[in-house]
């Protein structure tokens, strides 16, 4: 599903980035960890197609992202890919429920995909919140979310950067067993990056960023 | 989807649209009064000199005689002798000659003395009753007909002078109304009309009444149309120079009177034209700092797949629709506005104000408007299409 080969990268004025083999099939969760600084997230942003300007070859499901042009690198996006952010963005004016219909909206599956996004709500428990503003929401419910942002775009892989970073305990462990649930449910390709240890007993599948 | 997220942005911030919107409609609405004002006060006025080359009078102001005669504001420069009238009339370079006898008023109108020339001048036609043919008989313009509840068959009186001068009302002769105008947007809307020889015998008979001597006939101006244009040019000069009668064009007096009021108006425009600038700037800031507290915002879109056009196209709905409710809103605003100066008679009595029309020079001020939404949106295009989305994720 994803192959990211000799990928480097480097910031203005930085020391170069560079990036082991990353391999991560549907259905077998990928978990990054490394200390901060480590360029975990910007890892992430890169075959999340947000950073173009990096060595290397990502090929998702048989694309080679860097051979796509901007307007089709969007598309590509839209299509494929979810993003669960370190911080859940939103926007502001609208509730959760046109939140996850603007993602919808983007990914152009607003018509197939309603009863999905009708079964991860329920699933989720967030159908009492559906009209509430991001503002009004705990972190908790917020990730939760995020997730469903994710996911109802039938994305085939979904990029999660620290999704438990902001999670007590509990809310922490709901949201990794949601994520791995729905992974294996629906066959997405899912790559975690966290430097939460609460996290590496529970994925087989991992790798260790060195600074 | 796009729509919604377009309406709730543009509510987002109420207060701030509110001012935006506020400091548009005030632009458009005030611009657009001055060129509906200018714009019919112009055409109305030429409206009421069709067929009127010269208009000769008593001596006095070329203006006020003007004003008096064709528009009935302000008070006739005197009168002047029939005979004289006459004799222009037979001149080779004269057409056709009118003549106006004026000074008798029921309540606030004017009562005009003429003939029937001066009504098919603005093609009058009568909506109730008959055209005047005898002495003492008079029609009534459909406004003032209104105004007062006159109705054919009444007998009137009228008053040398009107109401609010303390006027002496000529009692021993009434006027039998033969006739309602049908309404128009000419000066007859607002005045009655009787011949010439119904002036002359109230005024004879109140002065057999007092002094029982013999006058001569008088009216008080004459409407002269020309054969040639030549009239034109060597009538008005001869006449002032060498009688003593006093002749103006009119169509030059009501160009010096609308070159000074036009220097008000032109005033107006401009500080009209600077609210729209500071409806503009004060859309632009907002925009701008909305964009900074939007950047999230933004790039969040762009990486859920928006593309930077889809983007774009937000930002411009947004502030047209600032605009548009602006421009809609202003619009609406200059209509009830001169509803009201109609309706309060602030405006020059015997003009009434067409409401509905939108004007030319409205159509380039609303298509300026747009043009410099559409400008003032370079900026914030610029600031989408320059985001680093990776970067503003993280970074926030």
């Amino acid at each position: 599903m994803l192959l990211a080969e000799d990928i480097q990268f480097q910031y203005p004025n930085t020391k170069k980035l560079s990036y082991p083999t990353i391999q991560c099939t549907s259905q077998i969760p990928l978990l990054i960890t490394g200390e901060s600084g480590c360029g975990k997230t910007t890892l992430l942003s890169i075959p999340g197609g947000l950073i173009t300007n990096y060595k290397g070859n990502v090929m998702i499901d048989g694309t080679n992202l860097s051979s796509l042009t901007k307007t089709k690198l969007d598309r590509f996006r839209a299509d494929y890919i979810g993003i669960i952010h370190q911080k859940p963005f939103f926007v502001s004016s609208l509730n959760m429920k046109e939140n996850i219909a603007l993602a919808a909206y983007f990914g152009n599956v607003q018509e197939k995909n309603t009863d999905v996004t009708k079964q991860l709500f329920d699933q989720l428990k967030v159908e009492h919140l559906l009209f509430k503003k991001p503002t009004e929401l705990s972190s908790g419910e917020i990730q939760r979310f995020s997730i469903i942002r994710a996911i109802c775009k039938n994305a085939k892989l979904v990029l999660a950067d620290e999704p438990t970073s902001s999670l007590d305990n509990q809310n922490a462990l709901q949201v990794i067993q949601l994520l791995n649930q729905l992974c294996l449910d629906k066959g997405i390709a899912l790559i975690i990056v966290s430097h939460d240890t609460r996290l590496t007993k529970s994925y087989s599948h991992q790798i260790n960023l060195l600074k | 989807m796009i729509g919604k997220l377009i309406l709730n942005n543009c509510l987002h911030k109420p207060l701030n649209a509110v001012l935006s919107i506020i400091l548009f409609t005030l632009g458009v609405g005030i611009s657009s009064l001055i060129i509906l004002v200018e714009f019919q006060l112009k055409q109305k006025l030429n409206y009421d000199l069709v067929d009127i080359d010269m208009i000769v009078g008593a001596k006095g102001s070329p203006l006020q005689m003007v004003l008096s005669t064709i528009f009935q504001v302000d008070h006739p420069t005197g009168n002047i002798p029939v005979k004289e009238i006459e004799k222009l009339s037979r001149h080779p370079y004269v057409e056709k000659t009118i003549p106006i006898a004026m000074g008798d008023y029921y309540k606030e109108s004017k009562i005009v003395g003429t003939t029937i020339d001066y009504l098919k001048k603005y093609h009058a036609e009568v909506e109730k009753g008959r055209i005047n043919q005898r002495p003492f008989e008079i029609v009534i313009g459909n406004n003032m007909a209104n105004r007062y509840q006159l109705k054919v068959g009444m007998h009137i009186t009228s008053s040398h002078g009107n109401a609010l001068d303390k006027s002496e009302e000529h009692k021993d002769q009434q006027y039998l109304i033969t006739g309602i105008l049908k309404p128009s947007n000419s000066v007859i809307n607002n005045i009655a009309i009787t011949s010439v020889e119904s002036i002359w015998n109230i005024h004879h008979h109140e002065k057999d009444n007092k002094h029982d001597e013999k006058e001569e006939k008088q009216v008080t101006a004459a409407l002269i149309k020309f054969r040639s244009p030549m009239g034109v040019m060597t009538l008005p000069n001869w006449i002032n120079q060498n009688t003593n009668l006093q002749a103006a064009i009119p169509i030059i007096e009501i160009n010096k009177l609308l070159d000074i009021t036009g220097l008000g108006l032109n005033t107006l425009k401009w500080i009209a034209y600077l609210i729209i600038l500071v409806a503009l700037i004060s859309i632009f800031i907002t925009m701008i700092s909305r964009l900074q507290e939007r950047k999230v915002e933004i790039a969040l879109m762009r990486s859920l797949g928006a593309s930077k056009l889809i983007l774009f196209t937000i930002c411009i709905t947004e502030i047209l629709v600032y605009c548009a409710i602006g421009i809609i809103l202003g619009m609406l605003l200059s209509r009830i506005s001169l509803t009201f100066l109609n309706a309060t008679q602030i405006s020059i009595p015997t003009i009434e104000f067409d409401n509905w029309t939108i004007k030319q020079d409205e159509l380039t001020v609303i298509f300026s408007i747009i043009g410099l939404c559409l400008l003032s949106t370079i900026f914030p295009i610029f600031k989408v299409y320059q985001l680093n989305i990776a970067k503003t994720l993280n970074e926030n």
